[in-house]
């Protein structure tokens, strides 16, 4: 369980350009669930995100998780429960490293990284067999670098990695946003499916409408730094597009 | 003949210190410059303990820690400090040079009839075989170190942090200790150099250090066009590459020297034939 309480964040404190984006704002995400973040822009959906991973920390307020308070807790050690994955496709994985080594590194994301030799054959059989799954072909390449490989394959591949080693929370920032429509639809029904097979705590912002009426338990509309909505269960399930566009309307 | 195994000799010697160009530039992408200063610190150190009547082969690990102690610094200036890497290097660089003066107590200090590192290890030869054997045993033992390491979870780790620093750190990796530790084994590795140079030449100079940088750029160029690596090479192959490079570089310009050009001239050529082997690759590229 993910507990946010009372956290408030100001940029540009006491200068001219001061920014309130989050004022004493309160959010539970249960375990298991799978939540969608709407919002225009400037409506908190990024400051949101960067407080549960640690690059940006509250002024005030608490972040729980499973009980334990990481509100101070800084973004790489927040990796022990907390694995990302960013709009940039490139960004989750490191391109000049095989295919093998990029999740040898995801698989101990929540350990320290010591002196011994992890890509080893046992290892590559497992890793074989899990992007096997993916269905894309790629686990006879295991050996070639990243970045020989497109976006959509690379950010396929990060969403696997991000399930490599024990993870609390799994936070997608537009996830399939900067790939093509194909792909982005191929992507995402895959990122689904990985959620929903690991039984992943998950949030995800996201820009596309179709991806809000297919995908997750609940959806929490974010204004000016507030909860505006937040649908769970039938609720969700009865969102039209229509809706969704009336409220951003507002 | 014995002119270009000379050349070989110190090409070996200046190997150390491109693998450690190698490090900073290529595995971590930060271009760092405190290397001026670290080279002619493990040559001072070699001198002055040498001279000082301690075993070369104590000096040795002193050398190397010496320059890692100097590279850790340039990297807690960069990443604690937020000061710009290239600047972070220049001001340890300079203050090294006073650093360097005070351990030397002069500006130049001759190893006249002591031993080296050469002559301390029972190899049988003449003065340059006994050199040119110390120097691929040194040499090998670095390259197997250092493909051992990359390989290790830590070593993937460090490639991940010059390579995509916001992946890294999202798998819990405190991206700027693995920067402090890298500038740390790169200059470390360059007080090898300095500290082996010293000994193959003979003396310490406080101005030994002066460009040498571009000498251990050069090294990883050349060693990157011969071995057509855009990266994609396995670290084994790379390395290989840049200690052939080093090899090479002292080669042409000994090669540049016995066609007469004089000595004067040399940083120039340096500079001219660096300034070659850098641009090669981009237009390549554009073509």
């Amino acid at each position: 369980m993910i507990e946010l309480k009372g956290i408030s964040k100001t940029f540009n404190k006491n200068s001219a350009n001061e920014n309130q984006l989050l004022n004493d704002f309160n959010l539970t995400i249960r375990k298991n669930e799978f939540t969608l973040i709407v919002g225009s822009n400037g409506s908190g959906k990024s400051t949101l995100f960067n407080l549960l991973a640690g690059t940006i920390i509250p002024d005030s307020g608490q972040i729980l998780i499973d009980e334990k308070d990481i509100s101070s807790v800084k973004d790489f050690r927040r990796s022990k429960w907390i694995a990302r994955i960013f709009q940039d496709p490139l960004s989750g994985t490191a391109p000049e490293l095989s295919i093998l080594e990029n999740f040898r590194l995801a698989s101990i994301r929540t350990q320290s990284k010591s002196l011994r030799i992890g890509t080893d054959r046992k290892f590559k059989d497992q890793i074989r067999e899990k992007i096997a799954g993916l269905g894309l072909g790629l686990e006879n390449k295991l050996d070639q670098s990243m970045g020989s490989l497109s976006g959509g394959q690379r950010q396929a591949l990060t969403i696997l990695m991000a399930t490599s080693d024990d993870t609390r929370l799994l936070l997608l920032d537009e996830p399939v946003a900067a790939l093509d429509p194909k792909t982005a639809t191929t992507i995402m029904k895959l990122a689904n499916e990985i959620i929903r097979k690991s039984n992943l705590t998950a949030i995800m912002v996201t820009h596309s409408m179709r991806d809000v009426m297919e995908y997750g338990d609940r959806l929490i509309m974010l204004k000016n730094g507030e909860i505006d909505r937040d649908l769970s269960g039938s609720d969700k399930k009865k969102v039209q597009l229509n809706d969704l566009y009336d409220w951003f309307g507002e | 003949m014995s002119f270009y195994l000379s050349a070989v000799i110190l090409g070996l010697g200046f190997a150390s210190l491109a693998m450690g160009i190698f490090i900073s530039m290529r595995i971590f992408n930060i271009p760092d410059i405190t290397t001026d200063g670290s080279f002619t610190l493990g040559g001072v150190v070699a001198a002055v303990l040498i001279s000082g009547g301690h075993s070369p082969l104590v000096a040795l690990p002193i050398a190397f820690l010496a320059g890692a102690i100097a590279g850790a610094l340039t990297g807690i200036i960069h990443t604690r400090l937020k000061v710009n890497a290239l600047l972070a290097g220049i001001l340890v660089m300079t203050a090294l040079y006073s650093i360097n003066l005070a351990l030397m107590g002069r500006s130049n200090l001759p190893l006249i009839n002591t031993p080296t590192i050469f002559n301390s290890l029972f190899i049988p030869g003449t003065e340059i075989q006994q050199q040119f054997i110390v120097l691929i045993i040194i040499i090998s033992i670095i390259l197997v170190t250092l493909v051992w390491l990359m390989k290790t979870d830590f070593g993937l780790a460090m490639r991940a942090t010059g390579n995509n620093e916001k992946m890294i750190r999202a798998l819990g990796v405190n991206t700027d200790v693995m920067k402090i530790f890298g500038l740390a084994l790169a200059n470390g590795l360059t007080a090898v150099s300095g500290y082996l140079i010293t000994q193959v030449q003979g003396f310490a100079d406080i101005n030994m250090g002066i460009g040498i940088v571009i000498i251990g750029l050069g090294s990883v160029m050349i060693g990157q066009i011969l071995f057509s690596f855009k990266r994609k090479e396995t670290i084994m192959i790379q390395l290989l590459g840049v200690i052939v490079g080093s090899i090479l570089f002292r080669m042409i310009l000994a090669f540049a020297l016995s066609i007469g050009i004089d000595a004067i001239y040399l940083k120039l050529v340096v500079a001219i034939f660096v300034l070659a082997v850098v641009s090669i690759p981009n237009i390549k590229s554009k073509a």
